[in-house]
C-alpha cells in the first residue's frame, strides 16, 4: 500500500511538472459553512471546469499555466469570481464561500440537477437535498424514506412501512448508510418512521441500481444519508414540536485551537405518548387489593445524532459521527396478595414483564486526507450495532409463613429472543484525478460482522434451575473487499466507467468478483444515453416471513456456510434529457436477475382458530427471481414550483419450490407518483403528493377442508379442524391503491420575538380505502351454532389523518 | 393529530371450484382401537362447514330455584342442552375398500351413531394452587361421541404389522381416491427406571427413564396421570398436569433405547403418599402418519389476520383427494405415580 501511495504521488508530481498546474478547494455556504455539493466551478475563457463533490471539494487539474478567472456558481447563491494566476507546479487552493441570494441573477443557470446530469455516470441515481425531502407531504414529520418511496422504482407493501422495495429487491438487499456507516434496521415503530431525523440531514444519495464498485455487499439499492456538518460561524438551533414527538438540533463552531478549527452538530428526538398517557392516569380496572390499574402505553423511541468535524490543517480532516436510536417497549405488572388461615399467612406475589429494546448504535471516525490536489484519500472506521432483544418474564412467588417455619415456593420463567449484530468496518477509498480524462477510484474494505440470533428460555424454581437454548445461530463473517474503478472520458460525448469489486467471504473461503460497467453517451448538451451492467453479491439475509405486511423488526443472518452467496445482475439503460429550464427527464429500462436468495420457510399453525402463525428462523427455500421495468421521472428542482412526476411499470417474480414462480407481496405493476411543492407567497408553502398504483398481490382462499391433529395420551383421539385451502400464491391483487396528501407550511411566525413555522398536513385526503390485507371470519348461526360461510373484511392502511406541528429556530 | 376511520363492512365470500374428497384414513394395529376411514369433501366458502346434528337435553334450569346463567331473557327457566355437530360435507355413500397384500378385500361401511354420556356432579369444591374454590353448583360434563365413519362392521379386518395395505374410495361425483401404506412394527415398552433402578411406581416431579425394545420406525412417547373422575376427585387439582411433552424417537436408532422424562404438575411440592394411575404410551408411526402429524406442512402462505390455518391441500399416502392414509401401532404401560 505504501508503495502504491508513493507511486501515485510521484506520478502526480510528474504531471505537475509539465507546464501545467491545478486549482482545488472547497465550496461552502457562507452563512452556515456547510459544503455545497454539485456547485459548478469553471475557468472563464476555457473549457476547463469541475463540479464539487458531496464534501464540496473540487479540483481542476492539467490547467496550462497562466491567468484565469475562476467562477463558482450554484443556483440559490450569488456568483463567486476571482482572478487567479497559475504557475508551473504550484497548485492553487481556494476555499470559496457562496452567499445565498434570494433574487437570482439570470447568469446562474446551472443547477445541481444539471451538474449531476452532465457528470454522473451511474444510472438510476438521484440525490435529494433537504428541501426536496421536506417538500413531500409527510406522516407527522418529514421522512427521507417516505420521500424516496415516491420515486420511480421504489415500492412498498403498505402505508405503515417506510421500508424500500427497489426494483424487485427486498429491504434487506439495500445498503442503508448514515455518513457511510451501515445501519441494519433503520426504522422506528415497526417501520412507520425511518430512524433518520431530517433536521440533521444534508442530503440523501440514492442508487436504485447499477451502483459503482465503490459500493458492495448488497445487491439492491444504496442509500447514503449525509448529515450536516454543523454551522462553522455561530451557534444555532431549531426545535420541532409535533403531537407525538419533539425534536431539536443545535450546531456551532468548535473553538479554534492551534490552527485547528471545526464544527459540531447534535440532534435528537423522542416520542412522548408514553409519558402523556401515564400522566393522564386512565383507569382500566382494579387489582385484587382494590387499587386502580391504569392504562399504559409502554412504548417510545428516541434517537440522537452527533457529528464533529475537525480540520487539523487544510489537508486533513477528522469527522466523528454517532447515531443512537432505540425503540423501547417496557411493560411490567406486579401484584401482591396476602391472606391468612388458621395457622398460616400466605403472601402471593405475581409479576409479568416485557422488556424489548431494539435499535441501532453507530460510531464512525473518518479521516480525509488531501494527499495532493488531485488525490484524496478517505479512511473510515466504523462500528455499527443493531440490537433486537425481547425478554418476557413471569414470576410467581408464594410464601407460607407458619408459626414455626416459612416455606417459599416460586417459579420464574424468562423467555428471550434476540438478534444482535455487531459490524466493524474499516475502509479506505482513494480518488485520483489521474488525467483530465481519467478519474480513478480504488480502495479496500474489511467488514467483520458478528450475528447472534437466539431463543432462550430459563426456568427457576425453589428446587431447580433450567436454561434452554431453543435456537442459537452465531455467525462471525468477514468480508474483505478491494475495489477499483476508472471513469474514462473518451470524448466530450462518450464516457466509460469500468469497475471491479472482489470480495473474500470467510464462511465460504471464496472470492467473489463483481464487475461493473457504465457507459454514457451525450447525444447533445441536453440529451444523454446511459447503459449500466453489473454483478452484485450479498453475504447476509433476513429471516423474516416474506408475506408479512407489517414487519416490526428484521432478523439478520450471515449467509451460512452451506448456502451460496446471493447474487444479482443489473442491466439498466436510460435516456436523460435536461431541458433548458432545468427540468430533468429520465426514462429507464431495467432488468435484474436474482439467484441464491433465501426465503424463510413458513410453517402452518396446525392449530385451531385464533392461533398465531409460527415460523422457523433458520430454514430457507432456495429462491431465484427476476424483475424488469420501465421508469419515467420528470423532476423540477428549482423555482417556486418544484417537485416530480414518476411513473413505474414493474414486474417482479420469485421462484421457490413450493410456490413456483410468483409475484412477491410488494409487487405493484403500475405506479404513478406526483410530488409538488409551491411557494404561494414568501411565507406560505403548499405541498401535495399523489400516488396511484396497482394493488399488492395476495393469495386467494378457495375453500375449506378438514385437517386433523392428534392426542395420543390415554385415549387416542384425532381432532378435526377447518383449514382454508389457498390457491396459487399471490395470484390475486388488492384494489388499486390511491392516496392524496397535502401540506401547508406557514413561515415567519413570531411569538415573543421567537420565529417559528407552523405546518398542517392531511394524509389520504380523499379517504380512499387502501387495503393492507383482509381478515377472515366464519359466519356462525346464532341459533343453531352451524358454521356457515366465510366472510372477510379489509384491514385498511392510513385513514384520513390530520397532523400539525410547530418548528422554532433560534 | 386526528383521523377519520372508514366504515368497514363484512363481505360474504363465494368460491367455485372442483371439489375433491377429504380423507382421514387410519389403520390401527392396536386391538383396543378401531381402524376407520373418515370421508368428507372440500367445501365452498359460501356453504356451511359444520351443522347441528343432535341436541342432547341435559336438564331444566329453574330460574327461581337453580343457579342459572341466562335468566334475564326468560321467565321461568330454560332447557340446558348440549349441541352436537357434524361436518356438513360428510360423504355417506362411498364404496370404501381396504385390501391387504394377500389379496383380501375388506369393505368398510358407513355408520352414524351418537353415544350420549352425561355426568352430573354436585360438589365441585376443589383446591388449586393453594386456593380453595367452592363453586357448590351443579356441573354437567358431557362427553357425547358422534361416530360418522366408515369402519369394518364384519369383524374380519384385523390389521397386521409390517403389511402392505391399499385403500380405494369411490364416491359418486368425485375422483376415485387410492392410497397405500405399510403398517409399522408393533412396539414394545420394556420398563421404567429412576436413577438407574427399575421401578413400577414413579414419583411426582422427579425424572424417570422409559425403556423400549429396539425395532424400527419413528415413534412417539406420551404420558399422563389418569383420574377416575376429574371433578369428583378433589385431589385432582394437585395432580393437574402430569403430562409430558411427546418425545419423537427413532426406534431404529441403536444409540437410543430410552428417554428421560420429566412430567410437570401444577403443584411443585406434593405431600402424602397418595398414588394415581400413570399411563405411558409408545406409538410407532408409518411414514405417512409421521409425515402428516409430525413433519407437518411447510406452507408458503400465512397471515396473522387470517385466524385460520391454511393449506394448499395435503395428500399424504393417498392420491386423488386431500387428507392422509396412515397407520400406527402402540404399546402402553399403566403404572403408578406417587406424591
Amino acid at each position: 500500500m505504501k508503495l502504491a501511495f508513493s507511486s501515485i504521488i510521484l506520478f502526480s508530481s510528474y504531471v505537475f511538472s509539465q507546464n501545467i498546474s491545478s486549482v482545488n478547494g472547497f465550496v461552502r455556504d457562507d452563512t452556515s459553512g456547510e459544503p455545497i455539493s454539485y456547485a459548478n466551478v469553471f475557468l472563464s475563457n476555457s473549457s476547463l471546469g469541475a463540479a464539487t463533490n458531496q464534501d464540496g471539494y473540487f479540483v481542476i487539474s492539467n490547467i496550462p499555466v497562466g491567468k484565469y478567472e475562476i467562477n463558482v456558481t450554484m443556483i440559490g447563491y450569488g456568483i463567486f469570481k476571482q482572478n487567479i494566476e497559475l504557475s508551473e507546479g504550484k497548485p492553487i487552493r481556494l476555499d470559496v464561500r457562496l452567499n445565498e441570494e434570494i433574487i437570482q441573477t439570470t447568469e446562474v443557470l446551472v443547477t445541481a440537477e444539471r451538474q449531476k446530469f452532465e457528470r454522473s455516470m451511474e444510472s438510476s441515481q438521484i440525490s435529494l437535498d433537504i428541501r426536496e425531502i421536506n417538500s413531500a407531504p409527510a406522516f407527522i414529520e418529514p421522512d427521507v424514506f417516505r420521500t424516496l418511496q415516491m420515486l420511480p422504482g421504489v415500492q412498498t407493501t403498505s402505508d405503515f412501512s417506510s421500508a424500500l422495495y427497489v426494483r424487485g429487491s427486498t429491504p434487506d438487499q439495500n445498503l442503508i448508510m448514515l455518513d457511510g456507516i451501515a445501519v441494519y434496521n433503520p426504522y422506528h415503530l415497526g417501520g412507520i418512521f425511518s430512524t433518520f431525523n431530517t433536521d440533521a440531514i444534508k442530503e440523501a444519495d440514492f442508487h436504485a441500481g447499477g451502483f459503482p464498485a465503490r459500493y458492495g455487499g448488497r445487491m439492491g439499492a444504496i442509500l447514503n444519508v449525509l448529515n450536516r456538518e454543523g454551522n462553522t460561524r455561530k451557534v444555532k438551533g431549531s426545535a420541532n414540536i409535533s403531537l407525538i414527538s419533539s425534536k431539536g438540533l443545535i450546531e456551532g463552531p468548535l473553538p479554534s485551537w492551534r490552527g485547528m478549527k471545526g464544527s459540531w452538530m447534535i440532534s435528537g428526538r423522542r416520542t412522548y405518548f408514553d409519558t402523556v398517557i401515564d400522566a393522564l392516569k386512565i383507569p382500566i380496572g382494579q387489582r385484587i387489593d382494590g387499587s386502580d390499574i391504569y392504562f399504559q402505553f409502554p412504548y417510545y423511541f428516541y434517537d440522537y445524532q452527533v457529528k464533529i468535524n475537525v480540520d487539523i490543517d487544510q489537508d486533513h480532516r477528522l469527522t466523528y459521527s454517532r447515531f443512537y436510536g432505540d425503540d423501547i417497549v417496557d411493560f411490567s405488572f406486579e401484584e401482591t396478595l396476602e391472606s391468612s388461615g388458621t395457622n398460616v399467612n400466605v403472601r402471593s406475589e405475581t409479576g409479568f414483564g416485557v422488556k424489548w429494546p431494539w435499535g441501532n448504535h453507530t460510531n464512525g471516525l473518518t479521516w480525509r486526507w488531501i494527499i495532493a490536489p488531485d488525490l484524496v484519500a478517505k479512511t473510515f472506521f466504523s462500528h455499527s450495532r443493531y440490537r433486537f432483544d425481547f425478554e418476557l418474564s413471569a414470576q410467581d412467588r408464594n410464601t407460607y409463613t407458619y408459626t414455626d417455619s416459612t416455606i417459599e415456593l416460586f417459579s420464574d420463567v424468562t423467555f428471550r429472543a434476540f438478534d444482535i449484530i455487531k459490524d466493524n468496518t474499516i475502509e479506505t477509498a482513494l480518488t485520483w484525478q489521474a488525467a483530465q480524462d481519467h478519474t480513478v477510484t480504488g480502495g479496500f474494505q474489511v467488514k467483520d460482522v458478528n450475528f447472534d440470533l437466539g431463543l432462550d428460555i430459563s426456568i427457576a424454581t425453589q428446587d431447580t434451575s433450567l436454561d434452554f437454548s431453543l435456537l442459537s445461530l452465531v455467525n462471525n463473517t468477514r468480508e474483505i473487499a478491494i475495489f477499483a474503478q476508472d471513469k474514462w472520458d473518451v470524448s466530450e460525448k462518450l464516457k466509460f466507467q469500468f469497475g471491479l469489486r472482489s470480495t473474500h467471504y470467510n464462511l465460504h473461503n471464496n472470492i467473489y468478483f463483481d464487475p461493473r460497467l457504465s457507459m454514457k453517451y451525450h447525444y447533445s448538451k441536453d440529451i444523454a444515453f446511459k447503459l449500466n451492467w453489473g454483478l452484485y453479491h450479498q453475504f447476509l439475509t433476513t429471516a423474516n416471513n416474506q408475506d408479512e405486511n407489517l414487519r416490526l423488526v428484521e432478523l439478520w443472518l450471515g449467509i451460512p456456510k452451506d448456502k451460496p452467496a446471493s447474487v444479482a445482475q443489473h442491466i439498466i439503460s436510460g435516456l436523460e434529457y435536461m431541458s433548458p429550464k432545468n427540468i430533468f427527464y429520465r426514462l429507464e429500462v431495467y432488468h435484474k436477475d436474482f439467484d441464491n436468495l433465501l426465503t424463510l420457510k413458513q410453517e402452518n399453525t396446525n392449530t385451531v382458530e385464533g392461533a398465531e402463525s409460527d415460523s422457523t428462523t433458520n430454514e430457507f427455500w432456495d429462491t431465484k427471481g427476476n424483475s424488469h421495468g420501465i421508469e419515467l421521472l420528470i423532476k423540477k428542482s428549482s423555482g417556486k414550483l418544484n417537485g416530480w412526476v414518476g411513473y413505474t411499470y414493474a414486474r417482479t417474480k420469485y421462484y421457490t419450490d413450493p410456490s413456483g414462480w410468483h409475484y412477491p407481496n410488494f409487487d405493484r405493476t403500475h405506479t404513478l407518483n406526483i410530488v409538488g411543492n409551491i411557494e404561494l407567497s414568501q411565507d406560505l408553502e403548499f405541498s401535495a403528493g399523489l400516488t396511484r398504483s396497482s394493488g399488492n398481490p395476495y393469495t386467494k382462499i378457495l375453500g375449506r377442508l378438514y385437517e386433523w391433529e392428534q392426542d395420543l395420551y390415554s385415549n387416542m383421539v384425532w381432532y378435526p379442524y377447518d383449514s382454508y385451502i389457498v390457491g396459487e400464491k399471490n395470484t390475486e391483487r388488492y384494489d388499486d391503491y390511491f392516496r392524496v396528501d397535502i401540506g401547508l407550511t406557514r413561515k415567519g411566525g413570531n411569538i415573543f420575538g421567537q420565529e417559528y413555522d407552523t405546518y398542517w398536513q392531511i394524509m389520504n385526503l380523499t379517504q380512499n380505502l387502501n387495503i393492507l390485507q383482509y381478515t377472515y371470519d366464519t359466519n356462525t348461526d346464532p341459533l343453531t351454532g352451524d358454521q356457515l360461510g366465510v366472510r372477510r373484511r379489509p384491514v385498511p392502511m392510513f385513514p384520513l389523518i390530520f397532523t400539525f406541528g410547530i418548528k422554532f429556530e433560534f | 393529530m386526528g383521523c377519520i376511520y372508514p366504515d368497514l363492512e363484512w363481505e360474504d365470500l363465494e368460491s367455485d371450484y372442483d371439489h375433491v374428497l377429504n380423507v382421514f384414513g387410519l389403520i390401527n394395529i392396536d386391538e383396543d382401537y378401531p381402524s376407520y376411514i373418515g370421508l368428507y369433501r372440500t367445501t365452498n366458502l359460501d356453504e356451511a362447514s359444520q351443522t347441528l346434528s343432535y341436541v342432547d337435553t341435559l336438564y331444566w334450569c329453574d330460574c327461581d330455584n337453580d343457579e342459572c346463567w341466562e335468566c334475564d331473557d326468560v321467565q321461568d327457566g330454560y332447557w340446558v342442552v348440549d349441541s352436537i355437530y357434524q361436518p356438513a360435507a360428510l360423504i355417506k355413500d362411498a364404496a370404501v375398500i381396504i385390501a391387504d397384500d394377500q389379496g383380501n378385500n375388506y369393505e368398510f361401511s358407513y355408520i352414524d351413531k351418537v353415544t350420549f354420556i352425561d355426568t352430573i356432579y354436585f360438589d365441585t369444591t376443589f383446591t388449586f394452587y393453594g386456593y380453595t374454590f367452592d363453586w357448590d353448583t351443579t356441573f354437567y360434563d358431557t362427553n357425547n361421541i358422534h361416530i360418522n365413519f366408515y369402519i369394518d362392521t364384519t369383524g374380519t379386518f384385523i390389521p397386521q404389522p409390517e403389511t402392505n395395505y391399499t385403500l380405494s374410495i369411490s364416491a359418486p361425483g368425485y375422483d376415485i381416491v387410492s392410497g397405500s401404506l405399510t403398517t409399522p412394527v408393533r412396539p414394545e415398552l420394556d420398563s421404567l427406571s429412576m436413577q438407574g433402578r427399575s421401578v413400577d411406581t414413579v414419583i411426582v416431579n422427579e425424572p424417570f427413564d422409559i425403556h423400549w425394545t429396539q425395532t424400527m420406525g419413528m415413534g412417539m412417547v406420551t404420558g399422563e396421570v389418569i383420574f377416575g373422575n376429574w371433578w369428583e376427585d378433589t385431589s385432582s387439582s394437585y395432580w393437574c398436569g402430569g403430562y409430558f411433552d411427546p418425545y419423537i424417537i427413532d426406534l431404529g436408532d441403536e444409540s437410543q433405547n430410552s428417554q428421560s422424562v420429566f412430567s410437570e404438575f401444577c403443584e411443585q411440592n406434593l405431600e402424602g403418599n397418595e398414588t394415581k394411575d400413570y399411563f405411558i404410551r409408545l406409538t410407532v408411526m408409518d411414514d405417512n402418519y409421521y409425515e402428516y402429524f409430525i413433519v407437518g406442512e411447510l406452507g408458503e402462505y400465512s397471515n396473522a389476520l387470517l385466524n385460520y390455518p391454511t393449506t394448499k391441500g395435503r395428500s399424504i399416502g393417498i392420491e386423488g383427494g386431500f387428507g392422509f392414509f396412515g397407520s400406527i401401532a402402540s404399546d402402553n404401560l399403566q403404572l403408578k405415580i406417587r406424591r
